[in-house]
């Protein structure tokens, strides 16, 4: 019962803001098509080539990738097989489902943490990009933002299975 | 235990997982992890998942895939296809079977502009549909040539399943552009002959349309010119090196706006939904791509492909043998999954194989592409046909199946041409400036 109305507090939130992320990484595509688009018709007419975009085109993609995944996986979005397992015993497709949540789980939840390390090493060794000269640990943290978000959406996702599963 | 039988029983493992609704992505960067793990270490293997998962989000040749994704999807809701099947059906309405050939023929026009065969085949369902029924068209024939059209949209470039191979091989984007160009054309005419014949044993079919006045016929063609201008503008500029796959993804993008602007078709919430659309492949296939990647990285250090290679390049058997075993798996896989994860599970083991016999990669994308997209028109998980049931739901699902059998003929007969004239795929990669 606790975890029925706990998945359900915390599911609206988490969803939430899986969705004003993604927002922000769909509009950063836009940002991406005008800068390039700017950068082409600049080096070609006007010979005057936007300085750096090939690294800002690189740094944007951090955004737009990491932004997207984890309303991707709230939508469930992400592709899967389902021929085999939907022939299965309603039951015991439960509990597989609840066994591949824990897999995705332990994905993620590691994934973030290896980002984090990475993080902290690119912070320590000062990195910057080659033109510009930007710090890239900003955009290293933007990647650990983004897979601690999925890992919470798929623990939402685990969260409301087991308080749904219970009640089957 | 030797690192190749660690590799076998990850495959292995890997497979249970995906059958059992895995989302593939997650799978293969799971196994890929503890694989790496098992054959090194623990932090060696956390490092990599990082390093990959982060560099290849951010690497600049996969900076193409968003926008070209944008511009599919941008292309769909300011409905061009519209446009390019008025202008066909005028041209050659009047032929039996005409407005299905009209229909295959826009496909390819929209694949031009399109990268996604989903997309391809989603769009032209309003467009076509109602006015094939309008002159009492067999709904089996109109919904299987929209399906097997929609095969198109994934073969003339832009597409997405180019870049996702080239990505995963480090083969030229725009070389693999160029060689679906000419074999996405002959599976247009494919399609049109097989229209012909199935509407010349049975003209209840396909009935002919009323014929359009050559001053119609030329008024019409003004629908055709946008299409045709993206199309020079994005492949002409990669053809002649002018910009980089990425930024020929942003122009084109750019100018599927202005065009669906100028047609007003994009209205503020399409804009949004395109959008949506947009974020969401573009998050599913970079999942699928960086899982891949932690996968074959695994392979790598399994030192599975290169004994795989050594081995097949050692048999007495004929390479030709080998490339039709592989073609073959390709055609029973993609029957059950779709195409990109297909690719992104097979090419790190079997891509090796292919350079051992020494089959010009490129060509052989062309013919992998081709043969997964069989399965995508073909049960039991025919993704195209479960989308247009989907869309149309008063024809059963069997019944589009049935439709798109004779197209599935044709298919393999391209592919049959494709594997004897290797030129048709290669030919203008290889007048391409910058390759070669």
């Amino acid at each position: 019962m606790w975890l029925r109305r706990f998945a359900r507090s915390f599911s609206g939130g988490v969803f939430a803001a899986s969705a004003v992320v993604n927002g922000i990484g769909i509009g950063v595509v836009v940002v991406l098509m005008l800068l390039l688009v700017a950068d082409v018709v600049l080096r070609r007419f006007f010979n005057q080539p936007i300085r750096g975009s090939y690294e800002l085109t690189q740094l944007i993609m951090a955004i737009v990738v990491f932004f997207t995944i984890a309303y991707c996986a709230a939508q469930k979005g992400h592709v899967a097989i389902e021929v085999l397992v939907t022939r299965l015993p309603q039951r015991l497709q439960v509990v597989i489902e609840i066994l591949m949540y824990l897999f995705s789980l332990g994905l993620w939840g590691l994934l973030s943490w290896g980002l984090s390390l990475q993080a902290i090493n690119v912070w320590r060794m000062a990195e910057t990009t080659n033109l510009l000269g930007l710090p890239s640990y900003p955009f290293v943290l933007v990647a650990v933002f983004g897979s601690a978000l999925l890992t919470l959406v798929i623990l939402i996702q685990l969260l409301s299975l087991l308080a749904e599963g219970g009640r089957r | 235990m030797s690192p190749v039988t660690m590799g076998i029983i990850g495959i292995c493992i890997l497979l249970v997982l995906l059958f059992l609704k895995m989302p593939i992505g997650f799978a293969m960067g799971l196994v890929g992890f503890v694989g790496y793990w098992w054959v090194r270490d623990m932090s060696p293997a956390l490092s990599m998942i990082s390093l990959v998962t982060y560099s290849e989000a951010t690497a600049y040749m996969m900076s193409a895939l968003p926008l070209f994704i944008f511009m599919g999807w941008l292309a769909a809701y300011g409905e061009l296809s519209k446009d390019a099947f008025s202008a066909l059906h005028r041209w050659v309405g009047h032929w039996r079977g005409g407005l299905s050939m009209s229909t295959v023929i826009a496909c390819a026009a929209f694949g031009a502009v399109c990268g996604s065969s989903m997309a391809t085949a989603v769009t032209m369902v309003p467009v076509a549909l109602p006015e094939m029924r309008k002159y009492k068209y067999d709904d089996e024939l109109s919904l299987g040539c929209i399906a097997a059209g929609g095969n198109l949209g994934f073969l003339i470039p832009p597409s997405l399943a180019f870049i996702i191979y080239a990505i995963l091989t480090e083969e030229s984007i725009g070389a693999l552009f160029m060689a679906g160009i000419l074999p996405g054309l002959l599976l247009t005419f494919l399609f049109s002959v097989t229209i012909y014949v199935l509407c010349r044993i049975n003209p209840q079919l396909g009935p002919s349309g009323p014929r359009a006045s050559w001053r119609e016929r030329l008024v019409a063609l003004k629908g055709m010119w946008g299409i045709i201008v993206l199309f020079i503008l994005v492949m002409g500029g990669i053809y002649g090196g002018f910009f980089t796959p990425t930024e020929a993804a942003a122009v084109g993008a750019f100018g599927a706006l202005v065009l669906g602007l100028v047609n007003r078709q994009l209205t503020w919430r399409r804009f949004i939904t395109t959008l949506l659309e947009t974020g969401k492949t573009t998050a599913m296939v970079f999942v699928l791509i960086i899982g891949a990647i932690i996968f074959s990285r695994f392979m790598t250090i399994s030192t599975i492909p290169v004994n795989l290679a050594r081995f097949i390049g050692a048999l007495t058997i004929p390479d030709y043998a080998i490339l039709a075993a592989i073609l073959m798996l390709y055609v029973l896989v993609g029957f059950f999954m779709e195409i990109i994860s297909v690719l992104v599970i097979t090419i790190p083991i079997f891509y090796p194989v292919i350079l051992a016999m020494g089959f010009d990669p490129v060509w052989f994308g062309v013919l992998a592409v081709l043969t997964m997209l069989m399965g995508s028109i073909s049960p039991p998980v025919g993704i195209i046909v479960f989308a247009l049931s989907g869309m149309v739901k008063e024809v059963p699902l069997f019944r589009i199946f049935k439709g798109a059998m004779p197209f599935l003929v044709a298919m393999f007969v391209c592919l049959i041409i494709l594997v004897a004239f290797p030129q048709i795929s290669l030919l203008l990669p290889h007048l391409m400036l910058p390759y070669r």
